[in-house]
């Protein structure tokens, strides 16, 4: 089989990344649920191949406050998973999982902010724990990094680097929410143009 | 806060515009933000690169990703819109370190080579710099009021301030 381009992407190969986007997320935000001890809905999962000129808005606006916890994937994929919290839900995160009474993200401590990139350890572990399972691909990741900032400059990064030879990223994004509507956030995972050749192969095997 | 039209640059996108319009460009992480102006005729010009070196991208037909390519591009609309490139100043803001991944040299520094970078064209291309709010680890949102020169820079726990 060629190399495809995901600026062809077909109908039946995004409704491939969904369905797995769709498992490996359902895995995820059980993990979180249970981390924060709550129920988390997600939405549809999404396949977004999205121009850089707008990419900064991707997470809202491009002035939203969020804590983006970022992750760099390697081994089969070449690949970054990012969890953005707005910041009053990173906020009620930490609250719940270490029982604090914090009132704003800047009274964060090095424990609270370890605690936030621990999160997002577990979430990329589900997710692609997952991912392996139905693709077969070896993954590795990084140590999770956290920044508390505008959602433009926190995508600034992958941006850079996923963009490099290309005016367009492509992500897998889920959007989710726990039952109070209290906290809520964005989950995505991108990859490059041969990433995305692999999970095709690999998930083209199963389907 | 006064009414005059505000035109959004997006991420690799630059624009050109005369007084009193004012050229935005929203959450500058790693990337930055050159700001180009003919105090005469008070044209305003404003890209968001995203890398220093257009030479070295093979798929480089977006010339507002790069330093080398953006500054040149935005002096020739502002010439053609009546600015003159020798009485053109410049301010800069961004590049920016967000995260701090180890093993990952190049892109820590991307953030600081964009900053070199676009010094060095400015250089080359004798256009003052007059000031330049760059590097640490927060984003910043910027805007060129044409009506003064003014580059005003927010950011998120780390003040607002006029360049």
């Amino acid at each position: 089989m060629g190399e495809r381009n995901y600026h062809n992407i077909t109908e039946e190969e995004i409704d491939m990344l969904r369905e797995a986007g769709n498992i490996a997320s359902g895995n995820a935000m059980t993990s979180l649920g249970t981390l924060l001890g709550c129920t988390l809905d997600m939405s549809v999962v999404k396949v977004r191949i999205e121009n850089i000129q707008e990419l900064t808005d991707v997470l809202g606006d491009a002035e939203d406050f969020i804590a983006g916890m970022l992750i760099n994937v390697y081994g089969d994929l070449n690949a970054m998973l990012l969890l953005a919290l707005k910041a009053e839900s990173a906020l009620k995160a930490v609250n719940l999982i270490l029982g604090k009474n914090l009132n704003h993200v800047e009274e964060f401590d090095e424990i609270d902010l370890s605690v936030l990139c621990e999160t997002g350890n577990i979430l990329a572990g589900s997710y692609l724990s997952s991912l392996n399972t139905f693709t077969g691909l070896e993954l590795d990741v990084s140590i999770p990094q956290i920044s508390i900032d505008m959602a433009g400059a926190i995508l600034s990064y992958p941006a850079i680097e996923f963009a490099r030879n290309d005016n367009t990223m492509l992500f897998i994004e889920t959007v989710f929410e726990d039952t109070n509507k209290v906290l809520n956030g964005t989950y995505i995972l991108i990859i490059d143009n041969q990433s995305y050749n692999k999970v095709i192969d690999s998930l083209g095997k199963w389907l | 806060m006064s009414d005059e039209a505000i035109i959004k640059v997006g991420m690799a996108d630059l624009n050109v515009v005369k007084a009193p319009a004012i050229l935005t460009t929203l959450g500058l992480g790693s990337c930055v933000g050159i700001a180009l102006y003919d105090t005469q005729v008070k044209i305003g010009g404003l890209a968001h690169i995203m890398l220093p070196d257009s030479k070295q991208i093979k798929n480089n037909g977006n010339v507002a990703k790069f330093a080398d390519t953006a500054i040149l591009q935005l002096i020739e609309e502002m010439t053609n819109m009546g600015a003159r490139s020798n009485r053109l100043v410049a301010k800069i803001a961004g590049g920016a370190h967000m995260f701090e991944f180890k093993n990952m040299d190049d892109m820590m520094r991307i953030g600081t080579r964009n900053v070199a970078a676009v010094t060095q064209i400015l250089k080359e291309l004798t256009i003052p710099l007059l000031a330049s709010d760059t590097g640490s680890n927060y984003g910043r949102t910027i805007e060129l009021h044409t009506a003064t020169g003014i580059l005003l820079v927010r950011t998120i726990g780390h003040g607002t301030r006029e360049i």
